[in-house]
Order: C-alpha cells, then sequence, then structure tokens
C-alpha cells in the first residue's frame, strides 16, 4: 500500500472515532451518567455570578452597591442581591434602625454563595435569634486581612451590638499570606509580611498589610476570572 | 468545565482513578485538615486579634488570649 492510500482512510477513522466518542459523551452528560456533566466552552455558559462583584476597597473582594446578579450551576440557580453598602441584602444598612444588630463576617459561605438570600446564615440568625443579622461575608478567597479591614473600614460604621466571626482553617489562613500573592495574580486584595516587632506591644511579632505592585482596584472581576484559574478557585469555595 | 463533552469523561476518570486515590493518601484516617504552616498562622491570627479586639461585646478582654491560645499547627 502506498503512502497516500493508508492517509485518507486513517484521518477518516480518526474524525469518526472523535465524533463518536463526543457524541456519546453529550448523550451521558445530559443523561447525567458521569461525575462531571458541565457543557463543554464552545456551548452557552449559563450566568456566572460574577457580575456583582468587584475588587476596589481596602479589603478587596466585594459587591458593587444596590446590584442584582444571577448565578447558574450543574446544582443550583440563585440570585444575588446587593444593598446600599454592597452587602448581599434585600435591606439596606446606611439608615438601619438601633444598635441591636449583629454583624456577621467570614467567607463564601457568609455571603451565601449558590444558595438564596432566605438561606444565609444572617437571615437564619434573625429568625432563630430575634436580631437583626448584617451579611459581610464574601466571595473569593475572604481572609482574616481583608475581614479586619472590612471591619474598621465599614462594619464599624453600621450600627451593631454583636458578631458572629467565622474562620476555616482550610484556608484563611493562607488566603492573605504574602506566600500566596502568586496563586492571586491580577487581583487587587491585601496580604500580610512579616514587620519587625512592635516594643509597644511586649515585642511581639508583627505583620503589615501589602498590596500587589501590579495591582489596581477595580470596579469587576479581572477578566483572567472568567477562564483563568481563578475560576477553579472560585468554584472550590 | 471543559472544551468538549469528552472532557467529562476523562474528568471522571480521573476523578475515580486519582483524586479519589490521592484524598485517601494524603488523609489516610480521614482524621481531618491540619494546617502545619507557622507563619501563615501566626500572620492570620494577627488579624484575627485585632478584629476581635476592634469588635463589641465581652468577648474583647479575652479575644487576644483566645485566639493566641489556639494554634492549628
Amino acid at each position: 500500500m502506498t503512502r497516500m492510500n493508508w492517509i485518507k482512510p486513517f484521518w477518516i477513522i480518526s474524525l469518526l472515532t472523535a465524533l463518536t466518542l463526543e457524541g456519546s459523551s453529550i448523550l451521558a452528560s445530559k443523561a447525567g451518567l458521569l461525575l462531571f456533566n458541565d457543557p463543554p466552552a464552545y456551548t452557552m455558559q449559563p450566568p456566572t455570578g460574577l457580575n456583582w462583584r468587584n475588587e476596589k476597597y481596602a479589603w478587596g473582594t466585594w459587591h458593587k452597591t444596590n446590584a442584582t446578579d444571577r448565578h447558574v450551576s450543574r446544582c443550583f440557580d440563585v440570585r444575588y442581591q446587593s444593598n446600599d453598602v454592597g452587602a448581599r441584602d434585600s435591606d439596606d444598612y446606611k439608615e438601619i434602625d438601633g444598635g441591636n444588630n449583629v454583624a456577621v463576617l467570614g467567607d463564601s459561605f457568609v455571603e451565601g454563595y449558590g444558595i438564596d438570600l432566605d438561606q444565609t446564615f444572617a437571615r437564619m440568625l434573625e429568625h432563630s435569634y430575634g436580631k437583626k443579622g448584617l451579611n459581610f461575608g464574601a466571595t473569593g478567597a475572604f481572609g482574616p486581612v481583608q475581614q479586619y479591614l472590612i471591619y474598621d473600614g465599614l462594619v464599624s460604621q453600621i450600627p451593631h451590638n454583636e458578631i458572629v466571626y467565622f474562620f476555616l482553617p482550610a484556608n484563611d489562613f493562607s488566603d492573605n499570606a504574602d506566600t500566596s500573592m502568586d496563586s492571586f495574580a491580577g487581583r487587587f486584595r491585601p496580604y500580610f509580611t512579616k514587620a519587625e516587632p512592635v516594643i509597644e506591644d511586649g515585642g511581639n511579632d508583627s505583620y503589615q498589610i501589602i498590596y500587589p505592585p501590579d495591582a489596581t482596584p477595580s470596579d469587576s472581576y479581572p477578566s483572567g476570572m472568567f477562564g483563568g484559574p481563578n475560576v477553579n478557585y472560585l468554584a472550590r469555595i | 468545565m471543559g472544551y468538549t463533552w469528552s472532557a467529562n469523561v476523562l474528568r471522571t476518570m480521573n476523578y475515580l482513578f486519582f483524586v479519589e486515590k490521592f484524598h485517601d493518601s494524603n488523609d489516610p484516617g480521614n482524621e481531618g485538615y491540619f494546617y502545619d504552616d507557622e507563619y501563615s498562622v501566626n500572620g492570620a491570627l494577627y488579624y484575627v486579634d485585632k478584629l476581635l479586639m476592634a469588635a463589641p461585646g465581652n468577648f474583647k478582654k479575652n479575644a487576644r488570649h483566645h485566639s493566641r491560645s489556639t494554634r492549628y499547627c
């Protein structure tokens, strides 16, 4: 057989094999037979729930004020709503009554990533505890430095007399360590780095706040969030 | 999310034959998660302290001792 005689059948068989595999994978995915049944990149993508997020404040990841968004995934279809300070709530906080409120701080599971507003911890707290829960949770690797900064820059201005603080050892230790900076390339978010001991503090170690030199505040998440490694990070928090 | 539907097959095989085994070998007794990076622990708790010290309530006076006595390494 000459060289030209086997090239054509080879490509035809390869193409048919690829089409058969892709076709059977579509059927298997649509029927939910696999562990992963997500639509591929070339199909129409569902709403990502990233459009209401920004990174423009000192604490990094947060939400636009009075914004709405929709987030559709394999296992949920929810709508997000932010209030006059950008917190996930249908009630505004700037003019909130009295000081008998509970400020709730934490990562995505406080914000309510992938769940309806009524299922968030702050809302459930209201039903069971009888005090207004102020939702200061944020998705996007929201660590202790960021939670301190949002408390200092925003939460402290909203009347409250209690806090509930969620700390997740699995990632909150490393979220803001300067050694993790490369993992969040392009994002505007604070990190701690070791500084000289403070004499007034008994000579204990201190940690100062730094920002990536090439990152700037942005009213939206960086475009890389939609196709870069950060998508995978968002998906697992 | 992959670039083709076939990627779901590969991801399923990868999960079944690699991730599951990796998970088991990484946590053989399923005893939980341990964090042993002392630098990250101390830096993170430094700001947990600052947050709790700024917060209202009786927790304030015990915040430093409480968080400093809780080390995950």
